[in-house]
């Protein structure tokens, strides 16, 4: 086969994984028809989950190519998985898709800590070998009457079944990142949650860090923090050993910004403080490893794409993720936009990620939001082998 | 229990029965329908009578068995489907039969087809609605659109683009058009909207319709859609001319959302403050009940849409509103309206207030356009319907 042939081949597989992620987008859109029993074996089987505690029924789960999706339960759509020898397959009506691969958790997160409560309860560990800790499963804003208007932060709280702690001590983490990185997953290290009652973020993320470093000297990871009144305080985040560092605007248009974020509107300063703000933790922790996080959906295409725009050229890696109405939030009865919409966000961002210089890594080192355009991103770069785009890994720290 | 209690109890079945066929229609806009467009063929008017605002919906509009009327598009994976049985067009939900339903018998009014001697159809310059009114659009494009400041739901100007629509109707014309449906009996109420005028040149160009409409007659009733003018001192001019309604469309009520969606309402017009401060200014000049303004339902949270009614309503001023539909060509182009119960939650709502603060049905379809949306459920909870089926609300006649 000639070169030109070979990279015929490659620009066509790169179309073929193309096309399944923009699948993705439409199972989240309309759903996907099951037998609830038949998940539940397989579930039951696999080990698989639902990741951040939304208990769904169907877990997530990688397309044959390997793109992650996952979608509700409609009677009423093209798209169904049947059980054929015990292995779920796709069908768009009655046109096979392929074979499907349930996401699973990892054991680590059955272990106990000295507290009793399990790795689980404290942290998830991601399909890339990376924990993702909720250092609260509320938000002060609440009392305030200031949540965000999509944020199911605190109405997920009320779940004692998913979220049995809801405030975790820096010591409860520290334990279950050790568990974590002594079973090589602890590769890279998130931390978010909601406003701490009188904005402790700083002291708490520091507690946390140094918990850490009394058994391991370095760690890679990203504090997930409100713009904080006064900018001077960001180089102690990365003193205490965070090397990345995110700000969520999560929308990029100020008018509604204040809309859908009364409260990061009033309580930090407003939209311009929160742009000050990652603009001044580039200079601290360098471009590429400042993140934030726009949710898609929520307001129109242009806006969210000028706002990916205008951060990518300061150094900051927009990420974003597709709305979702939550139960309880003042957003429920919102339907997220269709597919096609969703898309032409992924398609357009990923290339100004690209016209950036950004790096795989760096899609992966932010907010929880960056896997859903990492895979396209690595698609467009070709970082995939055969038909097949393998789950990323961070690279591992021991 | 006597006869009279007998049938206030069956008058409270019926409007539950029509308050839970209302939230049926809701119900097929989210969902949609699956039908054969063949076996409907032979039920249905033309496409006319379900197309009055020129919006192609691609899909069907019929009438539930106790009068409400609904529209849906086609959709192939639906609960809800039309199979004709017998001849009978007959709603199914999964495989459960609803009702046999009907569709429109309203073909177009003749008076429609007559011809102006300028040429033009009467239907080129106005709609004829099925309660006895007119509905003109005076231009068929918004100046917002040189400005890029287009409100971002809006299609007027992606509309523009059908070419048999002459785009500013000349006052002459719309007096002729009203003149013929007038002598139908079919112009007891008169609305007048339309996009931005170049220069905001409203109130000349309203003036002049109403000056050309009582070269016939003494006096007419209907409503002026205007943006808030600049200098609220010009509002008596409206009824001095003969209006006895007035709508400032808002579209949404949160102030921050306002400036996002209607970005040439916001800046061209002094903003938010000022919009509402010409709709209370307007309350001074056609009394309570006799100002209107519109809100775009599904674009702002249910709290916000109810908190502007509410406080509308105690101002005297009658916030009616529709259900947010994402058009091709608008930024907002692929969005999703909310689902059905978000919709009902408001409708359900609103209409409690507004009879909290005693407006009547007249007010509730003398301002813009999206009147029958909450002015059906309102009819119902007051009880405005005879036997088992809510009628179709009619102007009383000025003639």
């Amino acid at each position: 086969m000639s070169l030109i042939n070979e990279s015929k081949t490659k620009e066509e597989i790169k179309q073929l994984l193309l096309d399944e992620a923009r699948l993705s987008l439409e199972l989240s859109e309309k759903g996907i028809f099951y037998n609830a029993e038949d998940i539940k074996r397989i579930r039951a089987k696999t080990g698989a989950s639902a990741p951040f505690g939304r208990r769904d029924g169907l877990p997530g789960f990688h397309l044959p190519h390997g793109n992650n999706a996952s979608g509700k339960f409609n009677k009423y759509t093209p798209y169904s998985i049947v059980l054929e020898d015990d292995r779920p397959i796709l069908y768009d009506e009655k046109t096979l898709i392929g074979e499907l691969e349930f996401q699973t958790g990892h054991l680590a997160s059955e272990q106990l800590l000295s507290t009793g409560e399990k790795v689980r309860d404290i942290l998830n560990i991601s399909a890339q070998g990376g924990l993702h800790v909720m250092y609260s499963n509320e938000c002060a804003l609440k009392d305030r009457g200031e949540d965000c208007l999509f944020c199911a932060f605190n109405e997920r709280a009320k779940d004692g079944e998913t979220n049995k702690v809801l405030l975790k001590s820096p010591r409860q983490v520290a334990e279950a990142y050790d568990i974590a990185r002594q079973a090589g997953v602890a590769n890279h290290f998130r931390i978010t949650g909601g406003f701490v009652p009188e904005r402790r973020e700083l002291e708490y993320y520091i507690d946390v860090a140094e918990a850490i470093r009394e058994k391991y000297d370095t760690f890679n990871g990203v504090a997930v923090i409100g713009a904080p009144a006064d900018l001077s305080v960001l180089p102690k985040y990365k003193e205490a050993g965070f090397n990345s560092i995110s700000t969520n605007i999560e929308v990029w248009d100020k008018n509604l910004f204040a809309v859908m974020c009364p409260g990061k509107e009033k309580r930090n300063g407003g939209w311009r403080h929160w742009i000050d703000s990652l603009e001044a933790s580039v200079e601290i922790f360098g471009k590429g490893n400042v993140h934030s996080t726009i949710v898609g959906g929520l307001e129109i295409k242009e806006s969210t794409l000028e706002g990916i725009e205008f951060f990518a050229s300061k150094g900051i890696v927009c990420h974003f993720s597709a709305f979702r109405s939550e139960k309880g939030t003042a957003l429920e009865g919102f339907r997220s936009p269709d597919a096609n919409f969703h898309w032409e966000l992924l398609d357009k961002a990923t290339d100004i990620y690209h016209r950036y210089g950004f790096t795989t890594y760096q899609m992966y080192s932010g907010p929880a939001s960056g896997g859903h355009s990492a895979g396209v991103f690595r698609i467009k770069a070709g970082d995939f082998e055969g038909d097949k785009l393998a789950t990323w890994k961070f690279p591992s720290l021991d | 229990m006597s006869e009279i209690e007998t049938q206030i109890k069956r008058k409270e079945e019926v409007k539950q029965l029509l308050l839970d066929e209302a939230k049926l229609a809701l119900d097929f806009n989210e969902k949609g329908i699956f039908y054969n467009a063949e076996d409907l063929k032979r039920f249905r008017a033309t496409d006319a009578d379900l197309n009055g605002f020129r919006r192609n919906a691609g899909g069907v509009g019929f009438s539930l068995p106790y009068g409400i009327t609904t529209n849906a598009k086609f959709n192939r994976w639906t609960p809800y489907s039309i199979v004709v049985e017998n001849d009978k067009p007959i709603l199914y939900n999964d495989k459960e039969p609803i009702a046999e339903i009907s569709f429109p018998t309203n073909t177009p009014n003749p008076v429609s087809e007559q011809l102006l001697s300028s040429g033009q159809k009467v239907k080129n310059i106005l709609n004829i609605s099925q309660f006895g009114g007119v509905h003109v659009s005076y231009s068929d494009e918004c100046s917002l659109k040189d400005l890029g400041e287009d409100c971002l739901f809006c299609s007027y100007n992606v509309r523009e683009r059908d070419p048999e629509r002459p785009l500013i109707k000349n006052p002459g014309q719309v007096a002729e058009a009203y003149h013929l449906a007038r002598q139908a009996g079919v112009a007891n109420h008169f609305r007048i909207t339309g996009g931005f005028v170049p220069e905001r040149r409203e109130l000349e160009y309203y003036i002049d319709v109403a000056e050309a409409i009582r070269e016939k007659y003494n006096s007419f009733y209907g409503v002026a859609i205007i943006g808030a003018p600049e200098d609220v001192s010009i509002l008596p001019k409206y009824k001095e001319a003969g209006f006895s309604n007035i709508s400032h469309n808002l579209e949404v009520w949160d102030k921050n959302l306002f400036g996002l969606v209607c970005p040439g309402k916001s800046k061209r017009n002094g903003g938010w403050e000022h919009w509402l401060g010409s709709l209370e200014a307007a309350v001074d000049v056609f009394g309570k009940g006799n100002v209107h303004t519109n809100l775009v339902g599904g674009l702002e949270p249910k709290d916000s849409i109810l908190e502007g009614i509410e406080y509308l309503a105690s101002k005297g001023i009658v916030a009616h509103f529709s259900v947010f539909r994402p058009e091709k060509g608008t930024p907002f182009e692929g969005y999703r309206s909310p689902e059905a119960s978000f919709h009902w939650e408001i409708v359900d709502k609103a209409t409690d207030i507004f009879l909290r603060y005693g407006f009547n049905s007249l007010q509730m379809y003398s301002g813009p356009a999206s009147a029958d949306h909450a002015g059906r459920i309102f009819r119902i909870k007051n009880g405005e319907f005879e036997g088992e089926k809510l009628g179709v609300y009619k102007y009383p006649s000025i003639d």
